[in-house]
């Protein structure tokens, strides 16, 4: 599909990218690192360069696989020891029945527009007694409740794809990373969790996470002490950390 | 009641946007998403001209427009139009832009298609609207966001209106009616006067309508929380 091609284009990977990672990614394994499984097959959906799926290979004993639609991701993931392909995950999945253990998906869900689609195909590919770990931005967050009532184009949701800056009105001033990231769908705690069972998944646990932006520095540390104690309430937290399983 | 307050807030929109029309019997009009083509025939009617068309995904309601005198085409709005640049005084879309998958392009078809000085009715619910910033407040979702799966008819609130309850059952069995019933993005007032902007457009006017639970004629006056936005944005002379 044309659009697909045109999505694509928002997500290069370099390989002599000099930005440094380790931090989210240590927070994230943080997160996740109860809920994995040690052997059997673990696929990430949307690995990109395939920077978390690394760590889940060097922690775990698992298979670890990938797939995203981006082919320099994907490229990157290769090298770094994972299974990746170039995927669309608006589209059927590349992969037989009940083949994976766990599926994770960091980032993801809000980037499709076939949310639909993608969680049929995911619990199709799980095995029974499986489990999935979701995690994307609360789109009732802490700040957002907020800007709804002044007006501001709320955080996450995206006006196209050239720019996330649209109708943020005074909040330009202080976001610094300007590009668009591809959001379509945003999800709330209730949606998220409405979604997952109108799918036949059990939901197995709901909690928030902090995440910190690049903010000017005044900004930054009041923003990341509110952020942390939202986040101890999933509802207002600024992502959401869904754990879901398919019963046996 | 809630379910009044929204027929009358549409109605007052659908007033809104036949407002923003100006007489012109010689205007190629076009209406993008004209389903069975009562709004496209009121259209026609107030700018008083007969080239009129629509365009819809699903061949059903086209064929119910086609009967109301209007040129009828199946198109996928997702995509580049079939249409020649510069050909259209007047586009229309009602309601549509929520539902396109990759509005970059659709907008910028739409800034193709028309006419240096021709104008484009944009209408579509407002992501700001008082009900949905309640539904915010009590942490459930917006009601702008809840009809994206065809599983369950409303996503994250048992408050949503059911109101497209009968296309849903159709939806399961059509997946082009999936495509025009889930609601993919959503815009609100600032996002998308700064979106329409961004691509070159002059924005004329925009109106307001619906505002719960107050009455909906205060959505006129403060369009930031109005339910439904309708945005007339003009193509500049100078572009071609």
């Amino acid at each position: 599909m044309k659009f697909s091609k045109s999505y694509a284009k928002l997500y290069l990977y370099h390989e002599d990218s000099d930005i440094d990672y380790s931090a989210s990614l240590n927070y994230r394994m943080q997160i996740i690192a109860p809920y994995l499984v040690s052997k059997g097959k673990i696929l990430e959906l949307g690995c990109g360069e395939g920077l978390l799926s690394q760590r889940i290979r060097k922690k775990t004993h698992a298979d670890v696989f990938g797939i995203d639609i981006s082919t320099s991701g994907v490229t990157l993931a290769k090298k770094r020891g994972i299974k990746a392909t170039v995927a669309d995950l608006n589209s059927i999945l590349p992969f037989p029945d009940t083949y994976f253990d766990m599926i994770l998906s960091d980032q993801v869900l809000e980037h499709v527009y076939n949310t639909d689609f993608l969680l049929s195909e995911i619990f199709r590919i799980l095995k029974p007694g499986g489990s999935v770990i979701a995690i994307t931005p609360n789109l009732s967050f802490w700040l957002n409740r907020i800007l709804f009532i002044i007006g501001v184009y709320p955080v996450f949701l995206e006006a196209g794809e050239r720019s996330k800056l649209y109708g943020t009105r005074f909040l330009k001033n202080y976001i610094q990373d300007k590009g668009a990231m591809g959001h379509i769908h945003i999800f709330n705690r209730h949606a998220l969790e409405d979604i997952f069972r109108a799918h036949g998944f059990s939901i197995t646990r709901v909690f928030g996470s902090p995440l910190s932006w690049n903010l000017p520095k005044f900004l930054q540390i009041p923003y990341n002490m509110a952020d942390r104690f939202f986040s101890l309430f999933p509802s207002l937290a600024r992502d959401i950390v869904i754990i879901a399983m398919k019963h046996k | 009641m809630m379910s009044s307050m929204f027929e009358h807030a549409y109605k007052l929109n659908t007033h809104n946007i036949l407002s923003l029309l100006h007489s012109d019997p010689k205007a190629r009009v076009i209406d993008l998403g004209c389903d069975d083509g009562q709004l496209t025939k009121k259209i026609a009617y107030t700018v008083k001209t007969k080239d009129i068309w629509g365009v819809d995904l699903i061949g059903r309601r086209l064929r119910l427009a086609a009967k109301r005198g209007i040129t009828v085409k199946k198109i996928n709005l997702n995509g580049k139009l079939p249409f020649k640049s510069n050909s259209f005084d007047v586009v229309h879309a009602n309601q549509v832009i929520e539902h396109i998958v990759n509005v970059d392009v659709f907008v910028s078809e739409i800034m193709r298609i028309l006419k240096p000085g021709g104008y484009a009715i944009i209408s579509t619910e407002n992501a700001s609207s008082w009900h949905n910033i309640i539904a915010s407040l009590f942490g459930w979702q917006i009601f702008s966001l809840t009809n994206f799966s065809i599983k369950i008819p409303s996503v994250g609130n048992p408050f949503a209106l059911h109101k497209h309850i009968t296309n849903r059952k159709e939806a399961v069995h059509n997946y082009s009616s999936t495509l025009t019933w889930n609601h993919i993005r959503i815009f609100n007032f600032f996002g998308l006067k700064e979106y329409l902007e961004r691509f070159g457009f002059i924005i004329e006017k925009i109106c307001g309508s619906g505002y719960y639970p107050f009455p909906t004629i205060f959505g006129g006056y403060d369009k930031v929380h109005a339910h439904f936005i309708t945005f007339k944005c003009v193509k500049p002379f100078d572009k071609v």
